[in-house]
């Protein structure tokens, strides 16, 4: 049977790991590629990167930590696909055919793509025709109005008019192969995800939808899986912190009847 | 194994080489990528990944002059070879993803749209599944019944001779998860991906 997934999410700022809250303050949590050498082992079941980088890349670099500091996108994905043999997924600044070819050939499986659709949501079916739907995700940013309903966000900022399941299935029908749905207001509040979002745009579409944003505790991630009827849930702040969350996370989703990779990524060879 | 093997990772222009690449290298295979012909003639043994779709897998490696070759170094040199995903689903005689495509025909049948729709189950089959064994491959020693690989597709291949099937997998009805005729190989899932028994299979892959 096929299993659900769980996916760290790493934002990344000038090749830097950060953490995010509510898309607007971030922290720094360190080196990309040394990170990656944990989640490896702890067997996650993928991972999501996203730059977050405004614009260039302005030069973080440091030259006395033991693993070299990167300062453009493919280098990282070449160093991280090295070291992590396990579906890789990169976002942030995709906006032509060749982001996407280029970010394939480094070692990605996958790309989200999110305001290049959104200025022409014709790049969803070129790079879906180019590279096949399977490596297309459609990265949805999502803030409730006033009056509760759930917009489509630009650029992590801006509140568009655009709703989110109409947005959603138009994708699907463009040929997005998963859809990212990460909630602008739950982003690093720990306070759970939108789980009444989560299922509306699961209900909604066919592909599957991996929930993000506002993940605080392991019960949060069975809801995303029971209530919001997710494929995937990721989180991002709760890994960063604790030692073994991966592992501990993991025995907490299968422990409530689940169905999740155990942990371990030697899990399967006698 | 009397000598090593070389491998040849052949670049169709539709694969993703550079995560075989990695894991070859991880398990210390003596391979090298290329695109060229003779390069089919120089290799023991030869590696395709896929991804993409059928209809442009095949028009790639006609565009690059591999067709024919291939299909010779696997029919008649016989030399060991391992398709992965679209790389697996072309060793089909036909694919019908958008429209309808003739593949190389190294083991006859068919590649065909999953059938989701009545269970409500979601397309792409995206994620860990675990598969079947159901004889004893070589490509599959040390592996245990019920691993879980890393699946990313929407399409099958449905052989005409079901003991060409080595496992299978479940997603709203049971398919092939990898299939083997003689000296040729091909794999749904992404072994690459696919953390500790996908490492194995490489190996296996290798030391057969």
């Amino acid at each position: 049977m096929l299993k659900h997934r769980l996916i760290p999410c790493l934002f990344l700022r000038n090749g830097v790991l950060v953490q995010s809250r509510g898309f607007k303050r971030y922290q720094m949590l360190g080196n990309p590629v040394v990170a990656v050498d944990r989640y490896n082992q702890w067997g996650v079941d993928e991972l999501i990167y996203i730059d977050i980088t405004p614009g260039a890349y302005s030069g973080l670099n440091r030259e006395d930590v033991a693993s070299p500091s990167r300062n453009n996108i493919l280098d990282i994905i070449r160093d991280v696909s090295k070291k992590c043999f396990m579906p890789l997924t990169f976002g942030g600044g995709v906006r032509t055919l060749k982001d996407i070819g280029d970010r394939l050939a480094c070692g990605a499986d996958k790309v989200t793509v999110n305001t290049a659709a959104l200025d022409d949501p014709k790049f969803i079916s070129e790079g879906a025709k180019e590279y096949g739907s399977q490596c297309i995700i459609l990265s949805i940013d999502v803030k409730r109005a006033e009056d509760g309903s759930c917009r489509v966000v630009r650029s992590g900022k801006a509140m568009t008019d655009l709703d989110v399941i109409e947005w959603a299935k138009k994708a699907e029908g463009l040929g997005a192969g998963e859809i990212f749905l990460n909630s602008v207001d739950r982003d690093g509040s720990g306070q759970g995800y939108d789980l009444e979002l989560v299922r509306t745009v699961a209900r909604s579409v066919n592909v599957p939808v991996i929930a993000c944003g506002g993940v605080g505790n392991w019960d949060h991630l069975v809801e995303g899986v029971r209530q919001g009827e997710a494929s995937a849930v990721a989180a991002a702040n709760i890994f960063s912190y604790k030692e073994q969350s991966i592992i501990e996370a993991k025995q907490y989703l299968i422990k409530s009847g689940l169905n999740f990779r155990p942990d371990g990524a030697g899990e399967g060879v006698k | 194994m009397t000598a090593v093997s070389r491998i040849v990772l052949l670049d169709t222009g539709i694969g993703n080489i550079q995560s075989v690449a990695n894991v070859l290298e991880y398990i210390g295979a003596h391979f090298w990528v290329s695109d060229k012909i003779e390069d089919l003639s120089k290799a023991d043994k030869i590696i395709f990944p896929g991804v993409g779709t059928y209809g442009n897998a095949i028009k790639r490696m006609k565009e690059k002059g591999l067709f024919e070759p291939l299909k010779h170094a696997m029919n008649v040199d016989q030399k060991p070879s391992l398709g992965i995903c679209v790389g697996m689903q072309v060793l089909s005689e036909i694919g019908y993803e958008f429209g309808e495509h003739q593949g190389l025909g190294i083991i006859p049948g068919s590649v065909k749209r999953l059938q989701t729709a009545d269970r409500k189950l979601r397309l792409p089959h995206v994620g860990w599944n675990d598969v079947s064994l159901n004889k004893d491959s070589a490509l599959f020693k040390d592996i245990e019944q019920g691993a879980s690989f890393y699946f990313l597709h929407s399409y099958y291949f449905e052989p005409s001779d079901r003991s060409n099937i080595s496992c299978t997998v479940d997603y709203g009805q049971r398919f092939t998860a990898a299939i083997e005729r003689g000296n040729v190989f091909g794999v749904q899932f992404h072994p690459e991906k696919s953390q500790g028994p996908g490492i194995q299979l490489f190996k296996n892959f290798v030391e057969m």
